[in-house]
């Protein structure tokens, strides 16, 4: 495999297995922040600050262990550590509150990816017009208010359909999960 | 009145909630369980969605592009899989797929394959043909092409002959031409003319065929439609119940159990039940001998005429039979047993078996070749039961060319030129190979012994595999 002269560390040992699993375990990763941190841009800065805290310590871990719990203590770390920073203590949750629900977003991982694999078959239930709606609307860099104008909606009355879609989702997703338990 | 908790989530996500309103929410999420869990489960369908959105993104991005360089692609892929976060890392990543790659053979040709493809649906796809006979001759604009090809919704004419359709929820449906049949999702059919039979799963109990001026809907069921020029649609019941109507007339919803038949008179508002000959109704075949498929994996009952690279693509995984038995002339190496599910390439270890000569074997060939070239890569999954002990499967690439001499099917043209990338599990010394997403293809085998689950990604060049069971 070559490396890449303009990046040592992709020489440093380990750092292929890092890439793999990190990649691998970066939607759950991406979920967990999601839980503790309010607003997507907030959610990138903690995993650009996780991804650089693991390779770090990535030494530390032990290959016969499971990484992503290991990772989840890390970006845990990170947004903790991102919102002390940024003194937005005034605005998210205390403390002790995100710790408990970090414990408990923990805890879902592996529901978590099983919602996401049911997700796939429930957006292609959708009509095409609400499945490219909710596709613009979620996607990266994307304003909401910028594609409800575009469809001439008030922002509120945009996230009101969103959110009769994201219902229909999530109780989709709740189906079949329950008909997955059955079979 | 208080705001329900969805309605404080949703700003809250948006980041759009103010000091007094976090801490209202807090305390509320704090002393109810159930709402803190609605709590995570809203968070957690947030992220998932964007992860779709921005995945759909970069397909789009990297479809549009005139002629995508590799380079290009690659970025591409590998911006849908990392995001802005992972910048520092990106460059090394990028390394990796190349290495891949080249390890593959380099991309598939683009523009020439794509003639060949044999599920051109652009719409999500209902079904595809599973069986059909010689004399099978599809019309129309929506039809299906022949053997392994997709039917979306639409109108599809069988001219002549029989084909059997399976739908995405399991249903299987066998049409006798001519016919012709308009799907309007995977739960509803309309059949115009011609005769029909369905087989409807547990899981799919409601499936609907409507017929001009008749309801049918399946209460779990084998049952059959005919439709003549007569306007009195028939149906029967080969096994379990089905309700059956004239929507016109509320009174003349009737309920058929196995064995019952009935006529339905549309212009006289009449329904007379009796006995309808079953010879006019298409026979389904006899499941119990029919490998049994979960998820996205298709089984054909008739194989076809080519699995060379880019001849057969589908966004499904298509098994099909090859030798019904071969009797093995030499020793042979397979892979068996289950990998085990933890995290890390290195520490999950393949069973390898050698099944000696003289073992009688019965073969199957699996086949995944997704349609289109240089997006990121596309993901199947599901399983396949089989009615016997499977003794293993063939995934090398070596010894998998070495029993096409053996177990290649005649008829059947097989690519020269396959790069496996699969693996039960990887040894040590031989770690699964990732693909470009960094994640494994799995193909396990369950506990039961007779169930192959494989979950599968390709980008770049077709899986294949083949499982040998037991012969009788």
């Amino acid at each position: 495999m070559p490396s890449d002269p303009r990046h040592p560390e992709s020489d440093a040992p380990g750092y292929e297995l890092f890439v793999g699993l990190l990649t691998r375990h970066e939607p759950a990763l991406r979920r967990f922040a999601r839980t503790l941190l309010p607003g997507w841009s907030d959610v990138d800065e903690v995993m650009q600050r996780t991804a650089l805290a693991a390779w770090r310590k990535f030494g530390q871990f032990d290959p016969a262990t499971d990484f992503l719990k290991w990772a989840l203590v890390v970006a845990r770390y990170e947004a903790l550590a991102f919102r002390r920073a940024m003194g937005r203590d005034r605005l998210v949750f205390s403390d002790a509150f995100l710790e408990r629900l970090a414990d408990e977003a923990a805890e879902d991982a592996e529901l978590a990816g099983r919602e996401e694999r049911a997700l796939e078959g429930c957006l292609q239930k959708l009509s095409p017009e609400r499945r490219e709606l909710v596709m613009k609307a979620y996607a990266d860099g994307t304003d909401q208010r910028d594609v409800a104008a575009a469809i001439g909606k008030t922002p509120a009355a945009f996230y009101m359909l969103l959110a009769r879609i994201r219902r229909d989702l999530a109780d989709c997703i709740e189906r079949t999960l329950k008909q997955e338990a059955l079979s | 009145m208080n705001p329900s908790i969805e309605e404080l989530t949703d700003p809250y996500l948006r980041g759009e909630l103010n000091e007094v309103e976090i801490a209202a929410l807090e305390q509320r999420l704090s002393a109810d369980d159930a709402e803190r869990a609605q709590f995570r489960r809203a968070a957690r369908l947030e992220a998932n969605l964007r992860a779709h959105a921005t995945e759909q993104q970069s397909e789009v991005a990297a479809w549009s592009a005139p002629q995508p360089q590799v380079e290009t692609t690659l970025a591409e892929s590998l911006r849908a899989l990392l995001w802005r976060w992972w910048a520092p890392f990106a460059t090394a990543v990028a390394v990796l797929v190349l290495g891949v790659i080249f390890w593959r053979g380099g991309e598939k040709p683009g523009a020439d394959s794509v003639a060949a493809v044999v599920s051109g649906v652009s719409d999500p796809y209902l079904a595809i043909v599973i069986d059909q006979s010689a004399d099978a001759r599809w019309a129309g604009k929506d039809a299906p092409r022949g053997l392994g090809h997709a039917l979306g919704r639409g109108r599809a004419r069988l001219e002549s002959g029989e084909a059997t359709l399976q739908l995405d929820n399991g249903v299987e449906l066998q049409l006798r031409g001519p016919a012709e049949l308009e799907m309007l999702s995977v739960d509803h059919g309309v059949l115009h003319r011609g005769q029909l039979s369905a087989r409807v799963p547990e899981g799919a109990i409601g499936f609907r065929v409507d017929a001009p001026g008749v309801n049918v809907v399946d209460l779990g069921t084998e049952f059959s439609l005919a439709v003549d020029g007569s306007g009195q649609p028939k149906v029967h019941v080969f096994k379990g119940k089905v309700r059956a109507a004239l929507p016109s007339m509320p009174d003349s919803r009737t309920e058929l159990n196995t064995g019952e038949s009935a006529r339905f008179d549309v212009a006289l508002g009449k329904v007379s039940r009796g006995a309808e000959d079953p010879a006019l109704f298409p026979a389904l075949e006899n499941d119990a001998l029919v490998p049994h498929t979960t998820g996205d994996v298709r089984y054909l009952r008739r194989a076809p005429e080519s699995v060379k690279e880019g001849t057969f693509e589908h966004d499904s995984i298509m098994v099909f039979e090859e030798q019904a038995e071969f009797t093995l002339p030499e020793e042979l190496q397979v892979m068996r047993g289950a990998s085990n599910q933890q995290e890390g390439p290195e520490l999950s270890v393949a069973e390898l078996v050698t099944l000696p000569a003289g073992t009688r074997v019965k073969s199957y060939y699996v086949h995944f070749d997704r349609v289109g070239r240089g997006k990121s890569d596309v993901e199947s999954k599901g399983s396949i039961t089989f009615d016997r002990p499977v003794l293993g499967t063939v995934i090398h690439s070596k010894t998998l060319m070495r029993t096409d001499a053996w177990l290649a099917r005649a008829g059947t043209t097989y690519g020269g030129n396959r790069f496996l990338e699969m693996r039960f599990g990887g040894t040590k010394d031989h770690p699964r190979p990732t693909n470009s997403s960094g994640r494994y293809d799995e193909v396990h085998l369950g506990e039961d012994g007779r169930t192959v689950t494989m979950d599968l990604l390709t980008g770049w060049c077709s899986d294949d595999f083949r499982v040998l069971v037991k012969a009788e």
